[in-house]
């Protein structure tokens, strides 16, 4: 793993937040695809702060359903962070509210996971190989 | 009823008893054979008496006197009876038919002008006033009670027994002026042995003392009783003794004066018709204090019924029948049904009376069994009609508690096993939307971006191309109808943020616009939630179904302090209540609500629009 920042040509540096090993399996690879960089893996929300300290990735998506833990709430103590990654809530289902609450605990949206390989991630995230 | 116990003796032994089976039938159904018997023997003996005396051509007052015989004979024995009746277990109403029979219908005698049967019949006149005596110092009991009453009587057989010997020695007899007056001549003394004159003459002299005594000493105990007896005996008192006092008054003057050889003319006659006339109405003031004790065991139980309707306590009963019974240190008991043992009014064990406290156990039956016990005072037993009142009611409240009891404590369990049943299929419910997310619903998602991923990696012709995006629409309809069956079985949304943004998210999905409005609206446990959440997602289905495209539905929530309140109105089609109300949709809604306590009204009617309206109630 690497620790470089920003520099030209590095590649968006992005943690998967998810319990279901699964999806966390199946989005590495839908990142890889797309150019992202995969620094970590994370399945319980209490593990999330710090491994984004210790990794400080430049994104993270997240599952606001960890087991029994709210997604929302660590999405707001991210965004304490500093520096805070751009996170990108995601979930299988729609509760309907997802963007309006994406949008109040200051992460930059929210996506069905279904819809994860038709969109366009660069819409939240900085593209792929763009300095930080 | 008799004639009833008789076919079935009949039955069982078949020869002897034909002829008693015959005979009853004879006998009303409200009579007892023994009734029948003994009463029929009185009637005969008071018509030989009427027949016998109405021809007797030496008596002054042959119709009187006639009256007065039947009436000796018949009175008691028909006043016995009843007693007999009403209180079994007493040995008064025995003593009022020996009275009757034994006493009064030899009293025939003195009628005939046969010397012999006629001093006989003179000489059992004493039996009359000895019986009168027994009866006046046993009532109401039928018991000689104590050391008093029993000096007293045997001095009275004492008495008798003198009398008797002057009988036997008096040159004659003559009627001493009253009733049994003859008009010219008595009959001659048949029973003479002896002509002694002078002794005679002493020994009346004595008798006629030792009755003023007697008199005055059973006066004494009347009063000393009257005194000193509890309420029931006061009472029986007050009605039964005034005619036997007034008899015993007359008695101690009367046989006083004649000691004394007062000569005053008019008195004498005065004071012997007073004598026979209370002689014979004695057992009628008996007669009226057991009909008084009666009336009252019947108000007070009019009374305490009423007041048991307020659904006293044990405790409660007990004061409440201490003051109709006079007894303040009155105890109720019950049976504790699963110990066997004996409870008292505070719950504790039983105490039995000790012998000498002067109070008494009696029992209250219901099915042969013991079921309730009263302590009282020994008294009290004199008056079994009260104690049998007052042991049914207290019986009757308290099964009528227990009942009660039980049946709040049924409708609890119900309720509470209703509460386990909803709060388990919520529990189910969420566990089954749990395992869809975290297991089918994670692997078709995966699947499709994977499948996405391979498409867009694959070199493939047109056509491969075209059969990939196929199956990727393929594949999001099965996620969306995964998820839409995982939002109905339970909506994740209605946990996280409650009531109003889950209604709003159902508004805004479904194919028509509703309205939803909420005031108020906060958190509230999961049960409610869920119970108040389906029922306004079942009642606004059914709008958009049946209400016609042109109406509008409107969800509207509200809360109280005590209360959360939903009501879901549209101004469409209507319909007739009356006919649905039966329907799986409409009791689903009602059930839900009844199972956290909550109520739902209907109100529709064809072409005025419905509104469904439900209430829950918040626990404090």
């Amino acid at each position: 793993m690497s620790a470089t920042g920003s520099g030209a040509g590095a590649r968006l540096r992005v943690l998967i937040v998810d319990d279901q090993p699964v999806f966390r399996r199946v989005a590495r690879e839908l990142l890889r695809v797309r150019g992202y960089e995969v620094v970590g893996e994370v399945d319980c929300a209490d593990c999330v702060v710090d491994a984004v300290e210790r990794l400080a990735p430049d994104a993270v998506l997240l599952d606001i359903r960890l087991g029994d833990e709210s997604g929302y709430a660590v999405a707001r103590a991210l965004a304490r962070c500093d520096p805070a990654p751009s996170v990108l809530l995601v979930s299988c289902t729609d509760p309907g509210d997802a963007d309006e609450r994406a949008r109040a605990t200051g992460a930059c949206g929210f996506l069905l996971k279904g819809r994860l390989a038709a969109a366009d991630l660069g819409r939240f995230w900085p593209a792929p190989h763009d300095g930080a | 009823m008799s004639e009833q116990a008789h076919a079935v003796e009949a039955l069982a032994a078949p020869t002897g008893a034909r002829r008693a089976r015959t005979l009853a039938r004879f006998v009303p159904w409200w009579l007892s054979q023994r009734e029948a018997l003994i009463g029929a023997v009185a009637l005969a003996a008071a018509a030989l008496a009427v027949w016998v005396t109405a021809r007797a051509g030496f008596l002054a007052y042959p119709g009187w006197l006639a009256a007065q015989k039947a009436d000796i004979i018949v009175g008691p024995v028909f006043i016995g009876l009843y007693w007999l009746r009403r209180r079994p277990s007493s040995r008064f109403g025995l003593l009022l038919i020996v009275t009757g029979l034994v006493a009064g219908a030899p009293y025939v005698l003195q009628s005939s002008s046969d010397p012999v049967l006629f001093a006989t019949g003179v000489l059992w006149e004493g039996a009359i006033y000895l019986s009168a005596l027994g009866l006046i110092l046993t009532f109401p009991s039928g018991r000689l009670d104590g050391t008093p009453e029993r000096v007293i009587i045997a001095t009275g057989v004492i008495v008798f027994a003198v009398n008797t010997a002057i009988v036997f020695m008096a040159p004659q007899l003559a009627g001493e002026g009253s009733i049994s007056d003859c008009r010219v001549a008595c009959p001659a003394n048949g029973l003479r042995l002896v002509s002694d004159p002078a002794l005679a003459v002493h020994l009346l002299r004595g008798v006629r003392v030792t009755i003023v005594v007697l008199a005055l000493a059973t006066i004494a105990l009347i009063a000393w009783r009257l005194v000193t007896g509890s309420s029931p005996r006061r009472r029986a008192l007050a009605i039964g003794a005034p005619v036997a006092l007034v008899f015993l008054v007359s008695q101690a003057v009367y046989q006083g004066a004649n000691v004394l050889e007062v000569r005053e003319a008019d008195f004498f006659p005065f004071a012997r018709w007073t004598i026979v006339g209370t002689r014979s109405a004695i057992w009628y003031g008996f007669f009226l204090a057991l009909i008084a004790a009666e009336l009252f065991a019947g108000r007070v139980l009019r009374r305490v019924v009423v007041e048991s309707l307020r659904r006293p306590t044990p405790r409660e009963l007990q004061e409440m029948l201490r003051e109709p019974l006079g007894d303040p240190a009155l105890r109720l008991a019950f049976r504790a049904e699963a110990a066997g043992t004996w409870v008292d009014a505070d719950g504790d064990a039983l105490e039995s009376p000790h012998p000498a406290s002067g109070q008494v156990l009696t029992k209250v039956e219901r099915d042969g069994r013991a079921a309730a016990a009263i302590v009282h005072d020994r008294q009290l037993a004199e008056e079994p009609e009260l104690l049998q009142a007052a042991g049914a009611i207290a019986l009757l409240a308290q099964e009528n508690a227990e009942l009660d009891a039980g049946w709040q404590a049924s409708l609890r369990d119900l309720q509470d096993s209703r509460s386990r049943i909803v709060a388990a299929s919520e529990v189910e419910r969420r566990r089954l939307e749990r395992d869809l997310h975290d297991g089918a619903q994670q692997r078709l998602v995966a699947l499709r971006i994977r499948l996405a991923v391979a498409g867009e990696q694959t070199r493939a012709d047109p056509l491969v191309r075209t059969r990939l995006r196929e199956l990727e629409g393929d594949l999001d309809a099965a996620i969306e109808e995964l998820r839409d069956l995982a939002h109905g079985i339970y909506p994740s949304l209605l946990a996280e943020r409650g009531l109003l943004p889950a209604l709003r998210t159902v508004a805004l999905r479904g194919p028509r616009a509703v309205e939803v409005n909420g005031h108020r609206i906060g958190r509230y446990p999961a049960e409610i939630e869920s119970a108040v959440y389906y029922c306004c997602l079942e009642a606004i289905q059914n709008a958009t179904k049946h209400a016609g495209s042109a109406a509008r539905i409107v969800a509207r929530l509200s809360a109280g302090p005590d209360e959360l309140r939903l009501e879901v109105s549209d101004d469409g089609l209507g319909f007739d209540v009356a006919a649905i109300l039966g329907g799986v949709g409409l009791r689903n809604m009602a059930d839900r609500l009844n199972a956290v306590h909550g109520r739902l009204t209907i109100v529709s009617s064809p072409g005025k629009g419905t509104t469904i309206r439900g209430v829950v109630p918040l626990a404090a």
